[in-house]
């Protein structure tokens, strides 16, 4: 039985390539390495005197900062496998306000190609642009280097030194914004997470698709990006709900990350203008979907004063509560604030509270709604927002019934057939570049636009969907190193001893990595995890070094040597 | 058919080139128009509390946005390394911007952005056009 299974596995790996294992790393993951671009006395450099902070011992200000960043880098670097170490250049500089920092990559590849049959694949596809980490971890090697200058950096990282973060390592941040968490999101973005095409034109970068762009889908047309034109590309960036990934680590996750139940703003009748609208949530009141409200729409009417000038923007008590109790209310933007418009629905009876933009905003996305201190803790109702061009389209029929609520059947940020959705709001929005998962979704995830402050340090399901993501891209994992995926790898942490050593005695053969991922010294292993007696391994390490030798991969003294050791071994 | 290819290539350049001149166009008409704020995002260094950034700092504002989400390729080289690889350095460009604003409840709401127009809006910038 031995026999036979080293003899198919011999036969299976002289189809391919092999390597010997002298250079190969003997560790697994990918090592990130912070280069402090600062100059003495700013940013990483800050000798201002800082107490430690959330376990980070830090003891300026710089330091705590430097600690911070290279604990986002660590997490990161526990997360990936890649044998070539990646570079982030970065620094701390004062810089305008609300501005908190940038990132994203040095340097872009394509066309690289890999290491030969069966080892580091190269680039998945011809002519697309992949980000520079991401192109060295599948060319098995430092690509900038290959002109003879060293990589200097794969990611170029910018963050504020005048804004007030967290700086410890423990997530406990409180009110403050976790420095952790923003690396975490902003290295993602360095790491490939990212489209090249230009967001306001539709247009490829340099006239090449890009790694990122394949795996976007738009369910209206059925097409990825990259088998779009630019006016097609464009009129997707902005095709609320309709622009998903495809991939199978991220939809394999959704359901370990995402809770069903969809929020969603749906008109049900009449049917010319029935379906999904693109909706803003409001910060106060409670979340839609609590409780689901199917009802009739009815615009708001309300007096034409100081409060408000006009009788449709809802800033005062509505003189129609009657029609408007028990009903969904449409109220315009403007004037007063969100959460007073909501309170006044609440106070008329409504059972949730539409508010669409006002002519000021006439082609702005539905916005977050801000609670003003105020009023917001007297909504009881939920509220969305709503563009200009869908309110207007609801007051131009006699009867609109509408549901604002969540669709119990598909999960929050997903389509219905489970595939993960990419913000992509009309029109543009912060953050609707297609570089980020949908605002909707649900656990909050890292790469959404918004740095939500409930997030975990954790980058895969069930926490996190960004690694899953990142594996569709080709950061396939690969615990040995050795470039060859751990789903197909024949062993996953292969021996990569420079010489096969059996039982102690040192053959003084070289161990051969074959491309399915085991060594000679791995498949010696098998045959000894699987022989029941010392007579069992012998003649089953007999057989493979016979074999080997026979194609040619060791010589007779070879042969001798590996089997003289087998019988010596107890 | 080799001189069908010639000019394919000929007419991608000439677009690239078009493109990245009109970015550049637009950066530039940026540059020269006027913004003012409507946000108080600046925490006063003597006081501890929000205002709206200056005229001074609103430009400066504007200035650093322009630079941080340029997507232009203008300038911007395909290398062919002796193995067939092709590679750009767009370092500084098409880089992904973390802002933030402060809400109501004095918690500094964070978003992330790529382009001049999601970042002002964010912020709160708007083109002044009051008669200079």
């Amino acid at each position: 039985m031995i026999t036979k299974t080293v003899r198919l596995l011999c036969s299976a790996l002289l189809v391919f390539g092999f390597f010997t294992t002298a250079s190969r790393p003997a560790f697994a993951a990918a090592t990130i390495v912070v280069v402090n671009n600062d100059a003495a006395g700013e940013g990483f450099n800050d000798p201002t005197p800082a107490a430690p902070v959330g376990g980070n011992t830090g003891t300026t200000k710089g330091a705590q900062r430097l600690i911070a960043f290279q604990r986002a880098a660590d997490i990161w670097g526990a997360t990936l496998d890649s044998p070539v170490t990646i570079i982030v250049r970065a620094n701390f500089d004062p810089l305008g306000p609300g501005i908190l920092g940038s990132a994203g990559p040095s340097f872009v590849f394509s066309d690289f190609p890999g290491q030969g049959v069966g080892f580091y694949p190269g680039a998945e596809f011809p002519a697309t642009w992949y980000g520079g980490a991401l192109a060295d971890k599948r060319a098995g090697v430092d690509l900038a280097a290959l002109e003879g200058a060293p990589n200097l950096r794969d990611i170029s990282a910018r963050f504020s030194s005048n804004f007030d973060f967290y700086l410890g390592l423990d997530n406990n941040h409180g009110a403050q914004n976790d420095l952790v968490t923003v690396v975490l999101h902003e290295l993602g973005h360095g790491l490939n997470f990212a489209t090249f095409v230009d967001p306001l034109t539709g247009q490829n970068f340099l006239g090449q698709t890009d790694i990122y762009a394949r795996h976007l889908v738009d369910d209206s047309s059925g097409l990825h990006w990259n088998e779009m034109t630019d006016a097609e590309r464009l009129a997707s960036t902005t095709h609320f709900s309709h622009l998903f990934w495809e991939g199978a680590n991220v939809t394999a996750g959704v359901p370990q990350v995402l809770v069903l139940g969809n929020p969603e703003v749906r008109v049900v009748a009449p049917a010319a203008i029935a379906g999904l609208y693109q909706f803003g949530t409001a910060a106060f009141g409670p979340r839609i979907g609590n409780p689901n409200v199917f009802a009739l729409v009815v615009a708001a009417q309300d007096a034409a004063n100081a409060a408000g000038p006009t009788t449709t923007d809802g800033c005062t008590a509505f003189t129609n509560a009657a029609a408007v109790a028990g009903k969904i209310a449409l109220v315009e933007r403007g004037t007063c604030g969100f959460a007073v418009k909501a309170r006044n629905a609440t106070n008329a009876g409504a059972s949730a509270v539409i508010i669409y933009n006002n002519a000021a905003n006439v082609n702005a996305a539905p916005p977050g709604m801000a609670d003003d201190g105020i009023n917001g803790v007297f909504v009881t109702i939920p509220a969305a927002s709503m563009t200009r061009a869908d309110g207007l389209a609801i007051l131009g029929q006699a009867i609109v019934s509408a549901t604002v609520g969540v669709d119990p059947t598909v999960r929050a940020g997903a389509t219905p057939t489970g595939r993960a959705r990419l913000y992509a709001p009309f029109p543009v929005a912060p953050g609707s570049s297609v570089s980020h998962y949908d605002t909707v979704a649900f656990k909050n995830l890292l790469m959404e636009p918004a740095i939500n402050p409930d997030l975990t340090h954790q980058l895969k399901a069930p926490n996190d969907l960004t690694l899953e993501l990142l594996r569709d891209l080709g950061w396939f994992a690969d615990a040995d190193l050795d470039g060859i995926a751990d789903d197909v790898d024949c062993s996953v942490h292969s021996n990569f001893a420079p010489t096969i050593v059996i039982d102690g005695e040192n053959t003084g053969v070289a161990n051969i990595l074959f491309s399915n991922g085991c060594t000679t010294a791995d498949l010696i292993a098998q045959i000894l995890g699987s022989a029941d007696n010392h007579g069992q391994f012998v003649s089953g390490v007999s057989h493979l070094t016979n074999d080997l030798r026979d194609a040619g991969v060791l010589s007779n003294s070879d042969k001798s040597a590996i089997q003289t050791a087998a019988a010596h071994a107890n | 058919m080799k001189s069908a290819r010639l000019l394919a290539a000929a007419l991608s350049l000439a677009l690239v080139f078009a493109w990245s001149q009109a970015a550049s166009a637009q950066d530039n008409q940026r540059r020269n128009k006027k913004y003012v704020s409507t946000r108080p995002i600046k925490v006063d260094q003597q006081t501890g509390t929000l205002r709206l950034p200056t005229p001074q700092e609103t430009q400066e504002l504007v200035d650093s946005l322009i630079e941080m989400t340029n997507r232009s390729t203008e300038g911007l080289q395909v290398r062919t390394l002796a193995n067939g690889t092709k590679t750009v350095d767009i370092d500084g460009r098409f880089q992904s911007v973390i802002l933030a604003r402060p809400n109501d409840d004095g918690i500094w709401e964070m978003k992330c952005v790529t382009t001049f127009d999601e970042a002002t809006e964010f912020l709160g910038i708007v083109e002044d056009k009051t008669p200079q």
